[in-house]
């Protein structure tokens, strides 16, 4: 079954403690990184335990994970192509 | 050369973070970063006074990063392994770093691990021998339930801070017997 992305942004916001954020504030499309969520390089990494923690998918090089982290959008699809590849 | 001037002072205990909205950032900082940040915070209008490299920092921090040391080890077990976020607090002057970014302050800074008296002592002497026009003070101390014992502590979670600068009159002028951070603010809460 395809992850729920509601889901996904909610762990993204538990996982970052985010104030004041809710999952329908955050589009599916929308950059992550820089203009878009604001995230930076040490959120980076608490993405990746995250993925370990919620999803068990172990990203060891954190270039491998880059795509996956343009939006919640490809991030999801990520999580999917991992979990159907298990 | 005369003694620096208390501009603002304010005192903040773990209760009053729960309304505390501080920018994104806040959220993820650890406890010690959290207190000294909304403590400080109600003395940046002062901050405008000043050129932004002008403005020291003093930070004296009860328990180093003690506390969140061993939030930060106690993940090892995790799955996922250690927070990256929790890593970047695992030292005291993490707060400073916080403040300075919150708040754009480019000037020297300090940080102790104590019991705070040298705090003010020491942005005296930053504002006396010219290094800077303004310093912020900040006593943060953290204890949490599981260290107690180790430390021989009480539990604890407030932060401390005063703003000084060169010339007064502000709520008063820093005396030889205003050397203690926590006392003076306990003070001049009172008087308030």
């Amino acid at each position: 079954m395809a992850i729920s992305t509601t889901e996904l942004k909610q762990n993204i916001i538990t996982a970052l403690n985010l104030q004041d954020i809710t999952p329908e504030q955050i589009d599916d499309e929308a950059p992550l990184f820089g203009a878009g969520l604001g995230l930076d390089s040490i959120d980076a990494l608490e993405l990746v335990v995250m993925l370990e923690k919620h999803y068990g998918i172990v990203i060891k090089d954190i270039e491998e994970g880059r795509p996956a982290f343009r939006s919640v959008r490809t991030l999801a699809d990520f999580i999917d192509a991992r979990r159907s590849s298990a | 050369m005369s003694n620096p001037f208390v501009i603002a002072a304010h005192s903040v205990t773990r209760a009053d973070l729960a309304t505390a909205r501080l920018g994104q950032r806040f959220g993820r900082m650890d406890l010690t970063c959290q207190l000294s940040l909304a403590a400080v915070e109600p003395l940046a209008p002062f901050f405008d006074s000043f050129p932004r490299e002008r403005i020291a920092i003093v930070l004296a921090a009860r328990a180093s990063s003690l506390p969140t040391d061993v939030m930060y080890w106690e993940g090892h077990n995790e799955p996922g392994g250690l927070s990256p976020t929790l890593f970047t607090y695992t030292l005291p002057s993490a707060a400073i770093g916080e403040l300075a970014i919150r708040h754009r302050l480019r000037g020297p800074n300090l940080c102790f691990v104590s019991n705070g008296h040298e705090v003010l002592s020491e942005a005296t002497g930053l504002i006396s021998t010219a290094e800077a026009d303004a310093c912020v003070c900040v006593f943060a101390q953290v204890i949490s339930a599981s260290l107690t014992e180790t430390i021989a502590l009480p539990e604890t979670a407030r932060a401390d801070a005063v703003f000084l600068q060169r010339t007064g009159p502000g709520l008063l002028e820093l005396g030889e017997n205003h050397r203690d951070i926590e006392s003076l603010c306990a003070n001049l809460r009172a008087q308030n």
